[in-house]
């Protein structure tokens, strides 16, 4: 017996519906054929998890409908049957065909709708994902625009934000710098300054901080930046300290600081 | 004898009034809109109104002599008096700019009644400044930057971002706006804030070489380990109270800072 037969019988064979011989003819084929064997098992598996569903009742009107439709194929099948030569299996009754083709449609729309159960949940858990990275760039749009906003405690609030909530990628890590160069009020600037801190590994963050510092007259930021710089042991540092000691214009507190500062630096 | 009395009443009277002539000034405002007053010295007092118009009060202040009649006055900073009470008053889209604008508007005094809504920013970083600035009954946001005077907010609900570099942060908080954050920032001054005792929030204090006093219970999160390495011994201190909530921050460099409730 060839595969293609087996295959077509298998349900039969293992509802045992099928005469004794044939029967005997699939088993030693079984013993022999490995793909033949993994599909017997597949299906087994299938009819299987398919007594575990409850059977659908179709209403009367689908009844009719089918039965019409059934003569219908019946009447066509007569006529092309005619033309098909036996074969082992085909001085069997035409009905047998149409079993199978009734097992079949039914195996494909169950192992279609068990698929696709399985497809939602994928599918869901990859919506759920979408629509958190969508939810999280609305977020981070939001949150940068608002560092836009015309009052100062709803740019800090932004900061805070970045800090506390977004990640740090470059879009996040390149708008607090921005917001640390030149936003309008100090206190939105330290704050962005001390979110900076955690990225002080990076070039770029430091040589903002350097920039900064070398023009900036405001005492509350020239200190925090002294502090950072000093704790970062960043050493480009030392030189505008000195030029901060030297600046007359500079207030006693940050002198201080600086003194402070470049007696730590090693 | 009564008539004496009264007469005198009348002449001591009618004597305060000729010394302090008192006359306001009203402004539309637009919903939503700021007020942003600068290159200001005078003293500058601050409260909330119903209205829908600003209202600025001045006392101290002189009337152009009748001499000057159909003259204009100039001032250095460029500022041109349109409003009778020595300030330039503009409207910059959304913003109501304020700005001194004669040498009279330098030492006089001058009090904002404020529509509900309109936030205020005062940017009074000249050196000649020397009064504090007082705050009563307001509950927009106050952006303030200050040089050498302190600040004096009573019954604020916040957002309040303060920067100042000489003088002392007193504030005597109302029901504190869970919206937006405090920021509060004094080199060389004192902060010395009041609380309702059931405020929930998240609070951050540093100072460098003073103290920090409190009697609320604070939930500290971390007590920074960059404490001592921080130079001159700074300390910074990071904690809840009531659970958590708004963002306060309050940082001195020279000076001490106090948290109280009530």
């Amino acid at each position: 017996m060839e595969c293609k037969n087996i295959q077509n019988v298998l349900i039969d064979f293992i509802e045992e519906n099928i005469s004794a011989d044939i029967k005997i003819q699939i088993e030693e084929h079984l013993l022999t054929c490995k793909t033949c064997r993994t599909e017997h098992k597949q299906t087994r598996q299938l009819l299987d998890d398919m007594q575990i569903f409850e059977d659908e009742q179709p209403d009367e009107q689908l009844k009719v409908d089918f039965y019409t439709m059934l003569e219908v194929e019946k009447e066509q099948l007569n006529t092309s049957l005619k033309n098909i030569k036996s074969s082992a299996n085909q001085n069997k009754d035409y009905r047998n065909y149409l079993k199978y083709a009734a097992s079949i449609i039914v195996l494909l729309s169950l192992g279609f709708f068990l698929g696709q159960s399985l497809q939602i949940k994928s599918y869901q858990s990859a919506e759920i994902a979408a629509l958190r990275s969508e939810i999280y760039s609305i977020q981070q749009t939001a949150t940068m625009a608002s560092l836009r906003q015309p009052t100062a405690s709803q740019r800090l609030n932004a900061v805070n934000v970045i800090n506390e909530q977004l990640r740090s990628d470059d879009k996040t890590i390149n708008t607090l710098v921005n917001t640390f160069r030149s936003d309008d009020n100090i206190n939105v600037r330290m704050a962005a300054a001390n979110a900076l801190v955690k990225y002080s590994e990076s070039e770029e963050i430091r040589d903002a901080f350097i920039e900064v510092l070398e023009k900036e007259e405001d005492p509350a930021l020239q200190i925090t930046l002294i502090n950072l710089l000093t704790q970062m042991q960043e050493s480009r540092a030392k030189k505008i300290f000195q030029e901060i000691l030297n600046n007359d214009n500079t207030i006693p507190v940050v002198k201080e600081q600086v003194q402070e500062g470049l007696k730590v630096f090693i | 004898m009564k008539k004496i009395g009264s007469f005198i009443i009348t002449a001591i009277l009618a004597l305060g009034i000729s010394a302090c002539y008192a006359q306001d000034f009203k402004y539309d405002v637009k919903q939503s809109g700021q007020i942003f007053i600068k290159n200001m010295t005078g003293r500058i007092s601050i409260e909330e109104t119903t209205g829908s118009q600003l209202i600025i009060e001045t006392s101290r202040f002189e009337k152009k002599p009748e001499r000057a009649d159909g003259l204009k006055s100039l001032y250095g900073s460029g500022a041109e008096d349109n409003t009778g009470i020595g300030l330039e008053v503009n409207t910059n889209g959304n913003v109501i700019e304020i700005a001194g604008a004669s040498k009279q508007s330098e030492d006089a005094y001058y009090t904002f009644k404020v529509p509900k809504g309109i936030n205020v920013k005062i940017d009074y970083r000249s050196p000649f400044a020397s009064d504090d600035i007082k705050v009563k009954n307001f509950s927009s946001e106050l952006e303030v930057s200050v040089l050498n005077p302190g600040i004096d907010l009573e019954n604020v609900t916040g957002p309040v971002i303060l920067n100042l570099t000489n003088g002392d942060i007193n504030i005597d908080f109302g029901t504190i706006n869970q919206q937006a954050p405090i920021s509060l920032h004094a080199t060389n001054g004192i902060i010395d804030i009041t609380l309702p005792s059931n405020t929930p929030a998240n609070i951050s204090m540093s100072t460098i070489n003073g103290e920090i006093f409190t009697n609320f219970d604070i939930d500290f999160e971390t007590k920074s380990k960059d404490g001592l390495s921080y130079i001159g011994g700074g300390q910074k201190i990071v904690g809840k109270i009531n659970g958590g909530g708004v963002n306060i921050n309050l940082k001195t460099i020279n000076d001490n800072i106090y948290l109280r409730k009530k």
